[in-house]
């Protein structure tokens, strides 16, 4: 096999602008565990409730999919904020093993409550075919779009989480729940934004994917395994690490399909976790706990 | 009760034994099923006994699936062996991964993640790797095993392992891993060596999980990536484990059979209406999900705790007024954490303990070589410092305290008082300099060794074991130096019996009130017959009164022949305890001297103490 | 395979007088038998499919021929042989399980004591589902395409479905052919295939097949996980970097859209991209890709649209099932089809309720291509020794137009195939 520069440019550009996305699909979940210390498995499901409503309004002719995005973000934030109040309200309080079963069922009702509805084909939308070439390598402009708005959301979320007030109080609560109630910080409404928050992380995570790849309900399963190992990786209360484990293990993926095959690259993806997580038990980003 | 669950076993063999000869094929085929996922969860269940939760038990279930099914295809291995040495080959995999994950102190849901990925790599590389077929996996073709024999192996497997928990559940181990799972920290301060414990429950989980694989590939005569390495497979034991009760012996198959049976009514109710539409079956999955959701809100600790906690209630309703109360209220604590403890527990009750007993029992008499070691060789702090992260926490800290002191140890919040606790107990052990305790270096010592030395502690947070009863408690500290469980049990009575505990011992911990909270976290060190006893603020919280109890309760356990070193804000119990107080600000010692010395301290005043203390009556040292 | 061709001529001129005496026998026995002797008895035949579960709609398209066969049966007066029993079909979902398809199988033998079994529509279930038949020595017709499955040597397991060894073969064969007709250069060729089991055992004879023919380098064998496939643009990457002349691809929908998109964008022009069934001949798959599609080629052993050229009883069969179905006879349900017909006529063989007169029928059926309006498949049926069916042989399609097209063998192609796929950039 030649690498040329453009093969290898070509595997470069791919691995990190897929792993952007999977980065958005990874934050959502971050977020919420880290302040409302729920472990959201059925964040993919939401991802994937997205997917299905971009594809309606595309399909019914109503909207190009940004624009249906961009009612689909605030949208779900209004629903998140909801959620938190109602579904969500009593599960911060479980153990780890609760918290799995529930949103393992929540994943289950909102995966097969798509199946039900739309069926379980595979769908697709038909690409612009717009493409940007430069030294041999070819991106899809979707692809480039998703990867920007991947980047610019993490980057604008880390901004918002370390910056504003109101980032500030939410980072405070992920960090010490009871430190943070002690100052005078109202933790319940903190966990709601938060829980809005990741719901528009997730709306836009469905926006870019609906974009660029085919999908059918049992994708919400798949989706909500990525998301936990990336998030587990990066260390799972950290948004902007997520991030950085998600473009990472894209170009991993992207990296060992060059050198062997897509499937070896995922068993090295997963070895390469495990011996990470053995190596630095609180992910790969994350500062060693003290007291 | 523990011939009631007797007799249930040996009715349950009995009635298992005889559905071969009423029984369909697939009558024995299902039960098999259900059988072997029951051992296969009774299995996960010692691994959950920990508190820990594995997403990734089909690892060691492939394994042993795949080494039996790969031995026998290659070497015409026998499938005994195959599955035995299916099983050692997971307990070594479960040996390297474990070890090195509780070495790092992996913990919560980086384990579960760590577990989850573990399956998933040997799934992909199952998937590819030739010998072992890929994804078109290994084929038992030519086996042909009568079906009653495996039948017959999962009835004996799921009755063996049930039996095994409810005796482990009674055995020093369990109780240890009832600590653990309970609280780590606090374990490991009473003596339990938490990583030996979470490693054996872990190897034993992973062993017999291998076996159940071995047994999956027979029964089905195939193994292949999917149905071995995946996700489903842990997740079913979950979610089985925990519908039934995490940590009961029946609750794994309970939830199990009613997972199965979960299923297979949906899947009836779905054929009622529209059989084959895909509609339907998607809205059964919506069920099942929205089933897992329930359960979680409606059955929190499963079907078998809950069921109990019923029982217990009907019996106690239905029971005289005068005989209720306590001895239900006990049960109720028992059953609900250790569903075994209760046969124990009604004995140890039974015998009651006289003043004689507290006097000489072991809990009070310290540890062999106490009375002969020299005086001022015993607990020594020298030069000790601890950073965290470029902080000084502790530097060049030295004080030494005699055998049979109260030694305080105070100072303003930060001072290093708790990080000079967590140097001595082991939990932060020093950077720099040692602690020394009877001449015997305890730097470099793990917790639960510095107490088997002698050295008990107790948290500034208390931290009972919320589940388990006072007396059982207080076992988990007298594990530390009984094997056995009746010697164990009378040295933790003992130490009720000195903190006026003995009364409630078999309320559950969670019910007692802040001041008997207190009192546990003190009898449990106590059980482990320390000589030094670090009490860490144990006054907080208290009102006047119930600090003065605590304080008459220490002086009298010193006249015992046991030390205390007592890190305390409660001003004037800390002067009218201590023979001699050390003053530590911002990790150094300011002062040290007797309490009327440190009272006047100007650099003390100064610094920490205030107005206040000069107008403190030094009611002691006067 | 010529001597084949010639002789499913003879069977297509004699098919059309023999068909209509037939069926008027049919007609007449059923209006002249007395309504009691049909009510007599039932034959029980389990149907074990995947209803639900990941292979749900090869579950689903399986059980809706095997209906359709069982209500003609039922309707034109039962089967002579019994009395006129009817067929009785006891159906079970194996939820795409290997322990439900274990337990289940199990049932509707035990339990509901089936003659033979219908099945499994499913590799991974019929590989269980088969060894519990092979206990109790119940005789089963089954659908997968799985080539292992018959290589285990087992008695009573039959399938009437045409297998991967056949359709993959047909695919190399196919390209030697083109080499040969269309002048096409084939230098370098590549294995791209899904890593469960049908992409796996696709590859495994693919590599076969190509070390076979000798003058190909075979120069890479990519497997990928297709439910973690976001995008394939890695995939094809790989490939251009090699300058690949023709790719044997083995892909479910999701993932073939995938690589044929990304191969557009890359401009991976090929000579040919050979698929065995698998993602094309899905719906779904031109549906999605619309002209994006056109020039992929698959090898089947059942289209729809061959139904043109079917023997006029086969054509009349596909019709009503359309017609009742209202969806197009996919690969599934034409094997279906075929699989219970070959129940049904060995059904016609047997005097008595009995399993193994029922499996020594079965193991005599010989049906040809139009002797049989329920076989649809090209060209009838007959076991070989490891009771895979020897009549059936697979048909070389190709998108063109965004239609599937059969292109070989001559007597059912209506087009030539475009081999050389003209390249991306004339495609327009």
């Amino acid at each position: 096999m030649e690498f040329s520069p453009s093969v290898i440019g070509q595997m470069l550009f791919t691995g990190a602008l897929m792993g952007s996305i999977y980065g958005a699909v990874a934050m959502g979940f971050s977020l919420i565990f880290g302040v409302a210390k729920i472990i959201n498995f059925a964040h993919a499901g939401v991802v994937l409730w997205v997917m299905y409503g971009v594809l309606v309004a595309v399909r019914s002719g109503v909207a190009h999919p940004y624009v249906a995005g961009l009612v689909a973000i605030p949208l779900c934030y209004v629903i998140g904020h909801g959620v938190q109040r109602t579904l969500m309200a009593r599960v911060s309080a479980m153990s780890d093993d609760m918290q799995i079963i529930y949103t393992f069922g929540l994943l289950l009702v909102l995966t097969y409550m798509a199946q039900f509805f739309f069926g379980p084909d595979v769908h697709f939308l038909p690409s612009s075919g717009l493409a940007v070439e430069f030294g041999g390598v070819v991106l899809q402009v979707e692809t480039i779009i998703a990867g920007a708005l991947a980047l610019g959301s993490a980057l604008a979320l880390h901004a918002f989480l370390s910056r504003t007030w109101l980032g500030k109080a939410i980072r405070a609560s992920a960090d010490n729940r009871r430190g943070a109630t002690l100052m005078g910080l109202d933790v319940v409404r903190l966990s709601r934004v938060a829980m809005a928050l990741s719901f528009a992380l997730a709306a836009l995570a469905g926006t870019i994917l609906v974009t660029v790849t085919t999908f059918y309900p049992l994708r919400g399963l798949e989706l909500a395994v990525l998301a936990f190992v990336i998030v587990v990786l990066g260390g799972m209360d950290n948004v902007f690490a997520s991030f950085v484990a998600g473009v990472l293990i894209g170009m991993f993926e992207a990296l060992g399909t060059l050198l062997f095959s897509p499937s070896i690259a995922h068993m090295a993806i997963y070895a390469m976790i495990f011996a990470v997580l053995l190596v630095r038990p609180q992910g790969l980003f994350r500062r060693r706990a003290t007291k | 009760m523990k011939s009631a669950l007797g007799l249930s076993i040996v009715v349950f063999s009995l009635a298992a034994a005889s559905v071969p000869f009423w029984g369909s094929g697939y009558t024995i085929n299902l039960l098999t099923q259900i059988f072997l996922f029951g051992f296969l969860a009774s299995a996960w269940n010692f691994m959950a006994l920990t508190g820990l939760v594995s997403l990734g038990h089909a690892a060691f279930f492939g394994v042993g699936g795949y080494t039996a099914a790969w031995l026998y295809l290659t070497w015409g291995a026998n499938l005994v062996l195959g599955a035995l040495v299916g099983a050692a080959l997971a307990m070594f995999l479960a040996f390297v991964v474990y070890w090195t994950a509780f070495r790092s102190g992996l913990r919560g849901i980086y384990f579960s993640g760590l577990t989850l990925v573990l399956a998933e790599a040997l799934r992909f590389a199952a998937i590819n790797t030739p010998a072992l077929g890929r994804s078109q996996g290994l084929e038992l073709v030519s086996l042909h095993l009568p079906p009653f024999l495996l039948y017959g192996l999962s009835v004996t497997l799921l009755v063996l392992t049930v039996a095994g928990t409810l005796w482990l559940l009674r055995s020093p181990l369990g109780y240890r891993l009832q600590a653990v799972r309970e609280n780590e920290d606090a374990a490991e301060a009473l003596g339990v060596h938490t990583f030996r414990v979470k490693l054996a429950a872990t190897l034993l989980s992973a062993g017999l999980v291998a076996i159940g694989g071995a047994l999956h590939a027979v029964l089905l005569r195939f193994v292949e990536p999917e149905s071995d390495f995946g996700l489903s497979l842990s997740l079913n034991l979950l979610l089985g484990t925990f519908l039934g009760g995490t940590g009961t012996a029946l609750g794994p198959p309970i939830g199990i059979a009613v997972l199965f049976g979960l299923r297979e009514g949906i899947a009836r109710l779905g054929e009622l209406f529209a059989l084959g539409s895909s509609g339907i079956y998607a809205l059964q999955q919506v069920l099942y999900g929205a089933m897992l959701m329930l359960v979680v809100v409606a059955l929190p600790d499963g079907l078998v705790t809950r069921a109990r906690r019923w029982w217990i209630e009907w019996r106690r309703a239905s029971a005289r007024p005068g005989s209720a109360g306590f001895q239900a209220g006990a049960q109720v604590a028992s059953m609900a954490g250790l569903e075994a403890a209760a046969p124990g527990t009604a004995r140890a009750t039974s015998a009651v303990p006289s003043a004689q007993l507290a006097s000489d029992s072991p809990a009070a008499r310290p540890r062999a070589g106490g009375a002969s070691a020299p005086a001022s060789a015993y607990l020594e702090v020298i030069d000790v410092s601890r950073h965290f992260r470029g902080l000084a926490a502790l530097s060049n800290v030295s004080f030494d305290l005699r055998r049979g002191e109260i030694l305080g140890l105070i100072g303003p919040n930060g001072a290093g008082k708790t990080t000079m606790f967590n140097a001595i107990s082991g939990i932060f052990p020093a950077q720099i300099g040692e602690v020394r305790f009877k001449g015997e270096r305890l730097s470099g010592l793990a917790p639960h060794q510095v107490c088997q030395r002698g050295v008990a502690r107790t948290f500034q947070i208390v931290q009972p074991f919320a589940g388990l009863t006072v007396l059982e408690n207080a076992l988990i500290g007298a594990l530390s130096r009984y094997a056995r469980i009746a010697e164990a049990r009378e040295a933790a009575l003992a130490a009720l019996v000195q903190v006026d505990l003995h009364a409630k011992r078999d309320l559950p911990a969670a019910s007692l009130t802040l001041q008997d909270r207190k009192m546990l976290e003190f009898a449990r060190s106590l059980a482990t017959g320390p000589e030094l006893i670090l009490l860490d603020e144990v006054m907080a919280g208290l009102t006047a009164s119930e600090q003065s109890q605590i304080a008459d309760k220490i002086l009298e356990i010193r006249d015992t022949g046991v030390s205390f070193l007592l890190v305390e804000h409660a001003m004037r119990a800390v002067m009218r305890l201590s023979d001699r107080i050390v003053v530590l600000d911002h990790g150094q010692v300011i002062a040290s001297g007797l309490p009327s010395e440190i009272a006047r301290d100007p650099g003390v005043i100064s610094v920490y103490l205030g107005r206040s203390l000069a107008q403190t009556p030094v009611d002691r040292a006067a | 395979m010529e001597k084949d061709q010639h002789s499913i001529g003879q069977d297509n001129r004699r098919w059309t007088r023999r068909t209509v005496l037939k069926q008027a026998a049919a007609v007449a026995g059923a209006a002249f038998l007395p309504r009691f002797a049909s009510a007599a008895t039932e034959i029980p035949i389990g149907v074990v499919v995947g209803l639900t579960g990941a292979a749900a709609d090869y579950g689903r398209d399986a059980l809706r021929a095997f209906e359709l066969v069982a209500d003609r049966v039922n309707l034109s007066g039962g089967i002579k042989s019994l009395g006129g029993a009817k067929i009785k079909l006891l159906v079970a979902d194996h939820q795409t399980d290997l322990r439900v398809a274990s337990s289940e199988t199990e049932r509707l033998i035990t339990r509901e004591n089936v003659l033979g079994i219908l099945g499994w529509a499913a590799s991974g279930p019929a590989r269980v589902g088969s060894e519990v038949g092979e206990r109790y020595q119940v005789p089963s017709i089954d659908t997968s395409v799985d080539y292992k499955l018959t290589e285990r040597g087992l008695k009573y397991f039959y399938r009437a479905a045409i297998n991967t060894r056949q359709t993959c073969n047909r695919g190399v064969e196919f390209v030697q052919e083109m080499e040969k007709t269309q002048g096409a250069a084939v230098k370098r060729v590549a294995i791209v295939h899904e890593d469960l089991a049908y992409g796996t055992g696709a590859g495994d004879l693919f590599k076969e097949a190509i070390e076979r023919v000798g003058r190909w380098q075979l120069v890479d064998r990519v497997a990928y996980t297709a439910a973690k496939l976001t995008e394939a643009t890695g995939i094809v990457n790989k490939l251009k970097a090699q300058n690949v002349d023709v790719v044997f691809q083995a892909s479910y929908p999701a993932d073939g859209i995938l690589i044929q998109r990304a191969m557009k964008q890359l401009r991976l022009d090929l000579v040919a991209n050979v698929h065995p069934a698998g993602a094309p001949p899905n719906l779904q798959y031109v549906g999605n890709l619309k002209s994006d599609a056109n020039y992929v080629i698959t090898t089947l052993g059942w289209t729809s649209s061959m139904a043109e050229r079917l023997p006029a009883g086969a054509k009349a069969t596909v019709d009503e099932y359309t017609k009742r179905y209202k969806v197009a006879v996919q690969d599934q349900a034409g094997y279906s089809l075929s699989a219970a017909a070959a129940m049904v006529a060995a059904l016609s063989r047997i005097k008595s309720l009995d399993r193994a007169e029922l499996w020594q029928a079965i193991d005599k059926i010989d049906l040809s291509f139009g002797q049989d309006p329920n076989v649809i498949i090209p060209f009838g049926i007959k076991w070989d020794e490891k009771h895979d069916n020897a009549k059936a042989q697979a048909v070389v399609t190709q998108i063109l137009g965004q239609q599937l097209v059969v292109v070989s063998p001559k007597d059912l192609a209506l087009q030539a195939p475009v081999v050389p796929a003209p390249s991306w950039n004339k495609r327009g």
